[in-house]
């Protein structure tokens, strides 16, 4: 008994650790004399970027689960030959860098590029950054939800007269909403907190990750801090709101 | 009048050969029990049938048209699920999570409306109510499923299927997960409601004594062949082959030729007995059985063990209607539920199930020597 006790207090111990580690610098950002955060609202700039990051975050959730919940079902569903292969595709934005990530896509829609157009400085470089970044958390989220579903449950629906798109419609997609809901917040948070790749191909206009970036290099720490701090307080709200509705479901 | 027909059903998934060559018809109003071990293709053969997979061979619907022209056949061999009309009951019910009972039995009812002649739903809502009537269903129509038990789960499965009209309902083991005493009492209440609503069957079952209670017929399935088909009576009695044999509980199996035939009545000599320690008079053991077999031909020996009787070793000297006797050692006995099997060595290995009352009458115990018999009536040859 004592044994077991001990081995607790340990593993709390380093969790709690842990918790304050991550909880300790947000709270010393936020906990700012509040004539700071007042000049970071009084700032238009600051006003501007911040709406940018929300509203083009938002729409990036809401590409990336247009795209991502149809490969999300494939996956969760078929077999076939390289699906490896693209499962690995899928989780390929995790793993490099996202500067890397900002300069591959200038490569393919930047000035002269493959694609012949040139979006750099627009917001849909923005998005279309974002969302690359953001991919893997929508389409494994969902993957994740729709393999949760018994097959059995779509069988029976196409026995009672259902055809494959009215059980998808009826069946997979309410079954797997939680997890859908959950990969896209998880793609709005992706997106929103995005730095690197979005510098790279958009400086203007800016995000609030970029315009914060630039108060830190060009002014003083404590202007950048004031806007720091009003985006981590609109992070945190959504993303806690967020939470709180997918858990009273 | 036949309901379904399954002609030459042939299903490959990759390099395998699921199912073989699979033939038969279900009659209108039969419960038609697929029975077979784990892995016989029992449920892959529902599915073909309900249209999850591409097959070969032929599946026929018969209609009962509403006018008079009588019965008319469609061929669904390569129509998707939801244009068959088949509905189909899984293990655990399958109810949709997110959807009330009422919700879940509705489900059906947008996709079935013009197309169905056998039972025309011109208002779902009235037949909502008399389906939730006759499936005690009323006062659960607004729960979810995972407030329900198992028996309730397994009524709210058979009324959305049914309020779809189909024609044909596939079973695929509903019962195996229930306890034993539920099933028993669900069985008896599927096989009264099936009774009722006249829907021909397929269900799915490895359970031999579920098979027995419920199927009008019952198909025994092994490595995705179909071995035989007939009553519960032929095929508990007169199995065609060994292995529906040895499924369906026969326990003593035998091979021998046959050495003379009286005219219906055949002596079988059975395999030299080397192994044996029991002294016999005979250097072979002969069984008399009634078969029309010729003499000189190989035979299998089918014996169930509730048909073979111990007495004491007294030499009988009173004509009796039994014509096998032979004398034999106790060598193991095992008590299974309600009745003792005694496993024998009578020159060849003999079981005989007795009830504990006579086990313990007669004082039988491991190495007792005793006499076994059995009617010729009772062996069957295959």
């Amino acid at each position: 008994m004592k044994r077991t006790h001990s081995f607790y207090f340990m593993l709390s111990f380093i969790s709690g650790l842990l918790i304050l580690f991550i909880l300790l610098p947000l709270l010393r950002t936020i906990i700012l004399p509040a004539q700071f955060i007042g000049k970071a609202i009084a700032d238009k700039e600051v006003i501007q970027a911040i709406f940018n990051s929300v509203f083009l975050s938002i729409v990036s959730a809401v590409i990336a689960g247009i795209f991502g919940i149809p490969l999300a079902y494939i996956l969760a569903r078929k077999r076939f030959w390289g699906k490896r292969i693209v499962e690995t595709i899928v989780d390929i934005p995790l793993a490099i860098p996202h500067t890397i990530v900002g300069i591959a896509l200038l490569s393919v829609f930047g000035k002269n590029a493959l694609l012949g157009f040139n979006f750099v400085g627009t917001r849909i470089a923005i998005v279309t950054a974002m969302v690359f970044v953001s991919l893997p958390c929508m389409v494994n989220s969902a993957r994740d939800g729709f393999e949760a579903i018994d097959e059995k449950l779509e069988k029976v629906g196409r026995t009672l007269g259902a055809s494959v798109y009215e059980v998808f419609r009826r069946i997979s997609l309410p079954l797997a909403k939680r997890n859908i809901l959950t990969g896209l917040s998880l793609t709005w948070a992706r997106s929103i907190s995005e730095f690197g790749a979005v510098v790279v191909v958009a400086y203007y206009p800016m995000t609030a990750p970029v315009k914060i970036w630039d108060l830190f290099t060009t002014t003083t720490l404590k202007a950048s801090a004031g806007a720091s701090a009003l985006l981590l307080i609109i992070c945190l709200t959504m993303f806690g709101l967020f939470r709180l509705l997918l858990h009273k479901k | 009048m036949i309901a379904l027909t399954v002609e030459n059903l042939g299903l490959v998934i990759g390099r395998h050969r699921i199912l073989k060559d699979i033939t038969f018809n279900v009659e209108e109003g039969e419960l038609m029990v697929i029975l077979g071990p784990t892995g016989a293709g029992k449920t892959l053969l529902l599915e073909s049938i309900a249209g999850f997979h591409s097959l070969s061979g032929k599946i026929l619907l018969f209609q009962r048209g509403l006018t008079s022209r009588g019965l008319t056949s469609k061929e669904i061999t390569h129509l998707g699920p939801e244009e068959r009309n088949i509905g189909m009951i899984f293990q655990d019910y399958a109810l949709f999570p997110h959807l009330t009972v009422k919700e879940n039995i509705l489900f059906g009812t947008r996709y079935r409306k013009e197309e169905n002649s056998k039972s025309q739903i011109p208002n779902p809502k009235m037949e909502l109510e008399s389906l939730v009537e006759l499936f005690k269903l009323t006062h659960l129509v607004h729960r979810f499923p995972n407030t329900l038990s198992g028996g309730e789960k397994q009524r709210v499965s058979l009324a959305r299927a049914m309020i779809t009209g189909p024609e044909l309902l596939l079973f695929d083991e509903p019962l195996s997960a229930l306890d034993e005493e539920l099933r028993v009492q669900m069985q008896e209440e599927i096989k009264v409601i099936l009774k009722e609503l006249k829907i021909p069957s397929l269900y799915v079952t490895h359970s031999r004594i579920e098979a027995m209670v419920l199927g009008d017929r019952i198909a025994m399935m092994e490595d995705g062949e179909l071995l035989q088909i007939g009553t519960p009576n032929e095929i508990f009695s007169t199995p065609q082959n060994e292995r529906v044999a040895q499924f369906t509980g026969v326990e003593t199996i035998l091979s021998g030729i046959i050495k003379e035939q009286k005219g219906g009545l055949a002596v079988i000599s059975v395999g030299e007995n080397s192994k044996s320690q029991i002294p016999n008079p005979k250097e072979e053991i002969e069984i008399e059985a009634i078969t029309t077999r010729a003499v000189g031909e190989k035979v299998t020996i089918c014996i169930r063990s509730e048909n073979v009787g111990i007495e004491e070793t007294v030499p009988v000297s009173a004509k009796t209607s039994v014509r096998n006797k032979l004398r034999g050692r106790i060598k193991k006995v095992t008590q299974c539920g309600p009745v003792i099997k005694v496993h024998l060595d009578c020159g060849i290995p003999i079981i005989a199930a007795i009830t504990k009352q006579s086990y313990e009458e007669l004082g039988l115990a491991k190495d007792k020597e005793v006499m076994v018999s059995f009617k010729a009536i009772t062996v069957h040859i295959i």
